[in-house]
């Protein structure tokens, strides 16, 4: 965390309101994705978005220093999400209002547009398979690319706990896969051998 | 076939001697369960690593602004609203209370009874605090009544600051225009 977003951390605890304005504007982008990623759809990740926010702003006075922000405000965001889609219990997929994602320098062409539509759909409906908490382990490790450690942290899980799922996650996602890709008449368990 | 470590390695992302390397494609060669898992976990990798950080519509900030502004309000509501409930709670209580009396002592005249006694009970009360007042500041000496005076007030400062603070903690907390 550079000085400059320690004094607004530091004015925000003040009941500053443009500070804490300043630390929703630094950071909208990785608590978005989350929400996005956990709940696959725009609109429920913009409003859940506003909650975690708001949610931060209302416990800012207890947030420890000591502690990094990202991991304080993603762990706000997760529980959030992981609490709205087991009270839902209904992943959604809104594929056309996928459009606000971030352009590339070029104006991409119709194709490329469509093809990371495409993209993100396979994605999506992959991380929709996870259980909540397992498919937020997989959103903090490669978006937010934390350690175990910091997960661990952002979840309020042990290491081995988010080791184990992190290994149970990626096996469900490459079975998953397989069964996506693999030809016809040659089908196989979701879950994959048992042996493995 | 076994299948650990090798699952393990393929999946839990370890760093890998050379000779873990070298142990690994020797399985993979062989094993018609890990290699498809190998592929596919690749090609999933793969396929997150090109899929985006999605980000909100521009303006998210200036919507979160009005979005507090909404829950401020709602949370003031709610606050009144939880006042409003415990004030009622009490009323009813003290009716449930009332009635209880009155049918359990069989009338109201007795009820009216009761009130009257208690009242003369608080007025004696207070009688004998005046009388150990008088007693206090006529034969203590002046030292002691300054101490107790200076106690009593920084008393009633401290809870006035106390309040006061946290008053103003909770409405600028609540207010959604407040600037420092």
């Amino acid at each position: 965390m550079s000085l400059a977003e320690a004094d607004w951390l530091r004015l925000a605890q003040q009941n500053d309101e443009t500070a804490f304005e300043h630390l929703v504007e630094t950071y909208q982008r990785p608590v978005f994705n989350l929400c996005y990623r956990m709940l696959g759809n725009q609109q429920e990740a913009e409003d859940a978005a506003q909650e975690a926010f708001w949610r931060a702003y209302q416990a800012i006075d207890r947030y420890d220093n000591n502690r990094s922000f990202i991991t304080w405000l993603l762990s706000i965001t997760a529980h959030y999400c992981i609490d709205l889609q087991r009270k839902r219990r209904l992943p959604t997929l809104d594929i056309d209002l996928l459009t606000d994602f971030d352009a590339p320098d070029a104006t991409p062409g119709p194709e490329a547009m469509l093809k990371k539509k495409q993209d993100t759909e396979a994605i999506n409906t992959l991380l929709e398979n996870l259980k909540e908490q397992d498919r937020a382990i997989i959103i903090l490790r490669y978006w937010q690319e934390f350690s175990e450690e910091e997960i661990a942290k952002t979840l309020s899980l042990s290491v081995s706990a988010v080791k184990s799922r992190l290994h149970r996650a990626r096996l469900l996602l490459a079975n998953l896969w397989m069964e996506e890709h693999q030809p016809l008449g040659l089908e196989r368990s979701i879950h994959g051998s048992p042996t493995l | 076939m076994v299948h650990q470590p090798y699952s393990s390695w393929l999946l839990d992302e370890v760093k890998l001697t050379p000779e873990q390397k070298f142990q690994l494609e020797e399985h993979l060669l062989t094993c018609t369960e890990c290699q498809p898992v190998q592929h596919a976990w690749v090609s999933v990798k793969k396929e997150i690593k090109s899929s985006p950080m999605a980000s909100p519509a521009a303006g998210f900030t200036t919507r979160w602004k009005a979005y507090l502004q909404i829950r401020n309000s709602v949370n003031q509501k709610q606050l009144a609203k939880r006042w409003l409930m415990g004030l009622s709670l009490a009323a009813v209580f003290t009716l449930i209370l009332l009635v209880t009396q009155i049918f359990t002592s069989g009338s109201a005249f007795t009820l009216i009874l009761g009130i009257s006694q208690a009242q003369q009970l608080v007025t004696g009360l207070v009688s004998q605090l005046q009388n150990v007042t008088w007693l206090l500041f006529h034969n203590s000496s002046p030292w002691i009544l300054i101490v107790l005076g200076v106690g009593v007030a920084s008393w009633v400062a401290i809870s006035f600051i106390a309040g006061s603070y946290i008053i103003v903690r909770a409405r600028r907390k609540v207010s959604p225009n407040h600037e420092n």
